[in-house]
């Protein structure tokens, strides 16, 4: 094992308070002695070690020099890997291709990190545009079969007496509808759920929409509050077994189930205008305090969907009001007109390194609240900042200059 | 009395040239490994790196071994990556982080639903526990990431635990399933960190049940980054919904990736499978290459 070092700007021994403190003052000058020698050490130290400090020594295992380990990597396929639309193109050398990264790295996260992680484009989260977690799924039915079962439900999560559609079709390799008939469908508690095998497994009905035996489009409600689920929280595994054509498979799926929820939307919303941006305060009655996670949309005045807004902290328990804020740049960038509409709100309690580890509330699926009417110059259009920002940006602007001497000491 | 009084000057003289020397961070690299029940790996130390191959290999500045135990939900073990997260991605430590199939589910899940909380700066000194000592007790907001490396992420699920096949007994198949998958947190949320997707296509042995590419465990609508499902191909190959494009673009018919999500690498010559084989092996040669040439 390679002898331990230590970060100069991390060594858990230096300027140790114990060294500052509790000490005999006629021992003083001494120490002053011992503390300047080991400035200078440390001054030594930095200048040697710069950029190339290895980290601190670990429990067990071998320290790994910081230079870049220059093991020849694995090429093959590499060529796909730097052409990102013109396989004629070469890839450049490696310090470049290091340089691209590293700008890359950067540039994104300086991109990124324009609006706040708590109101974000609407663009930016394509498959949470609409709420629920609909799913609509295609795969086969059988290994190497010619049909595809195709499912679709209209909600992954469900709150109290709320009900998912289920609606299960099939079609062959191509698209083209197929008859499909279901052999069998139930609903029991997901396994390794802690209520699994608790009850015995509900049957499904599903209707058809087509004639005959086979129909194009079979349909169920399924509300588990009143099918046999009204305890139970977490995962509900739907199994169905069904015939396309001449083939016939299994496959299943889950929906996630809150009974009762552990806070309650009040719909109240109050705005206001704060440091150029929009703050819309919703109103929550919070019978479990904790960690909360609240989604939410915002369209502007011409009815287009433009932002994405969450909560994620700490909520106590009793009437409170979240946070969800519409930031200025956000709104000048996409030259949103206000009045603007929140919509489609959710929200769960997040219970950490638990399974299952969430409890949902029951969301708002409709207009919640219309803003007044603001011109766009009341918005600021300042960047968001904050220390975790400023953190990152350093050190990758570091990272980006050092492979740029790098880069230039190649040459 | 002279002599002390000159070292003193000269000591805060020096005192200040170290307040003023730039604040060097040290760079690791963390693997997370994916679905492996029973695994008897060590969780504590970080430097076992069984789940990948010899130890020895190189595989980026610094690497670290994030164990788990492979078989229970995400959920339940994401408190160990968090931990890992805040032993060597706090304070004055910046990470590289390279996954492989469930561990894209892992980092996922650490960076979307904790990538804003507040955590206490640790100094990369693991205990007997597996966790890392508070450097002065301060704290900061997120963790220190510049990427994340994913070789057949997982994080889309897969058809085989929807289908009860390979991919079942045990809670992390669960999670596995697409519905399930893409469910769990929002994808999109990565605090701007981009994701490099490296995707294989060898599979054969069950691409009559997993659409498009596969590497013989996960799709190219998983390994690929797309937000929806779907058959997603090479160029030039038929019977897909799409082409799998490289970059932030979307499929060739129009599916969106999830956002900060790159498609580094497309396996054109279905020459990668899933399986690390105990040597670095299938796709995730490809992350291990890419870690050594970019994480420094």
């Amino acid at each position: 094992m390679a002898p331990a070092k230590r970060s100069p700007t991390r060594s858990p021994k230096r300027n140790s308070a114990r060294s500052f403190s509790g000490r005999p003052v006629t021992r003083k000058g001494r120490s002053w002695l011992v503390v300047s020698l080991l400035l200078i050490g440390g001054v030594l130290l930095v200048l040697l070690l710069r950029r190339q400090a290895p980290p601190p020594a670990v429990a067990s295992g071998e320290p790994h020099p910081r230079l870049p380990e220059l093991a020849a990597p694995d090429l093959q396929g590499r060529s796909a890997s730097a052409d990102r639309g013109n396989d004629t193109v070469i890839a450049p050398d490696l310090a470049a291709r290091r340089l691209e990264r590293a700008q890359r790295t950067l540039d994104t996260y300086v991109q990124a990190t324009k609006y706040p992680p708590t109101s974000r484009p609407l663009s930016e989260h394509p498959d949470q545009i609409e709420p629920l977690n609909k799913v609509d799924h295609r795969q086969a039915l059988v290994p190497g079969g010619q049909s595809r079962l195709r499912l679709r439900y209209d909600r992954s999560f469900l709150v109290g007496d709320d009900a998912v559609v289920i609606r299960l079709s099939g079609e062959d390799s191509v698209g083209n509808p197929l008859p499909c008939e279901i052999i069998s469908a139930s609903a029991t508690e997901a396994p390794f759920s802690s209520d699994a095998g608790k009850h015995s497994a509900v049957t499904l009905s599903f209707t058809g929409d087509g004639p005959g035996g086979g129909a194009a489009t079979i349909t169920t409600r399924f509300q588990p509050a009143r099918q046999g689920f009204a305890q139970h929280l977490g995962g509900i595994r739907i199994a169905v077994r069904a015939r396309i054509d001449d083939e016939e498979g299994a496959t299943s799926f889950d929906v996630y189930y809150t009974p009762t929820p552990p806070a309650v939307f009040t719909r109240a919303v109050r705005e206001a205008l704060e440091n150029g941006s929009l703050s819309l305060y919703l109103g929550i009655n919070v019978h479990k305090a904790g960690h909360y996670i609240i989604t939410a949309r915002a369209d502007d005045t011409t009815g287009k969907g433009f932002a994405y807004l969450s909560f994620n902290d700490e909520v106590q328990e009793g009437t409170r009001e979240i946070p969800l804020v519409l930031f200025g740049k956000l709104i000048r960038d996409h030259h949103a007109g206000a009045p603007f509409r929140l919509h489609d709100v959710e929200g769960f309690l997040l219970k950490e390194d638990t399974d299952p580890d969430r409890e949902l509330m029951q969301p708002l699926l409709d207009t919640v609240h219309t803003t007044r009417a603001y011109p766009e110059s009341a918005f600021s259009d300042q960047e968001w900042q904050s220390e975790q920002r400023t953190r990152t940006i350093d050190e990758f602007t570091r990272n980006l200059e050092d492979l740029k001497k790098q880069a230039a000491a190649a040459h | 009395m002279k002599i002390a009084s000159k070292l003193l000057g000269f000591s805060l003289g020096v005192a200040l040239l170290l307040i003023a020397a730039p604040a060097y961070a040290t760079h690791y690299t963390l693997w997370i490994h994916g679905r492996s029940p029973g695994n008897t790996f060590n969780r504590t130390t970080y430097m076992d790196f069984s789940y990948w191959g010899p130890s020895s290999t190189a595989a980026g500045v610094n690497k670290r071994a994030v164990n788990w135990d492979g078989q229970s939900s995400i959920a339940s073990t994401n408190g160990s990556i968090r931990n890992a997260l805040d032993c060597y991605c706090t304070g004055s430590n910046f990470c590289y982080i390279a996954v492989h199939s469930a561990g894209d589910l892992q980092i996922g899940y650490a960076l979307s639903l904790f990538g804003t909380s507040t955590r206490f700066k640790r100094n990369a000194i693991p205990d007997s526990s597996g966790v890392c000592g508070k450097t002065d007790g301060t704290t900061q907001v997120g963790w220190n990431i510049f990427w994340v490396d994913v070789a057949s992420g997982a994080s889309g699920g897969s058809e085989l635990a929807n289908v009860g096949q390979v991919f079942t007994g045990n809670a992390i198949d669960t999670d596995l399933k697409t519905g399930n998958a893409r469910a769990l947190y929002d994808h999109n949320v990565t605090n701007g960190i981009m994701f490099y997707n490296f995707a294989g296509a060898s599979g054969t042995l069950y691409s009559g049940i997993l659409p498009g590419q596969d590497d013989e465990a996960v799709s190219y609508h998983t390994t690929g980054g797309v937000a929806s499902t779907g058959s997603f191909c090479n160029p030039g190959d038929l019977f897909c919904d799409g082409t799998l494009n490289f970059g932030t673009s979307a499929t060739s018919n129009g599916k969106a990736k999830w956002s900060f999500h790159y498609l580094q690498f497309r396996d054109d010559n279905e020459s990668f499978n899933h399986y690390t084989n105990g040597s670095w092996g299938g796709i995730v040669s490809q992350v291990r290459a890419d870690c050594v040439s970019f994480g420094l």
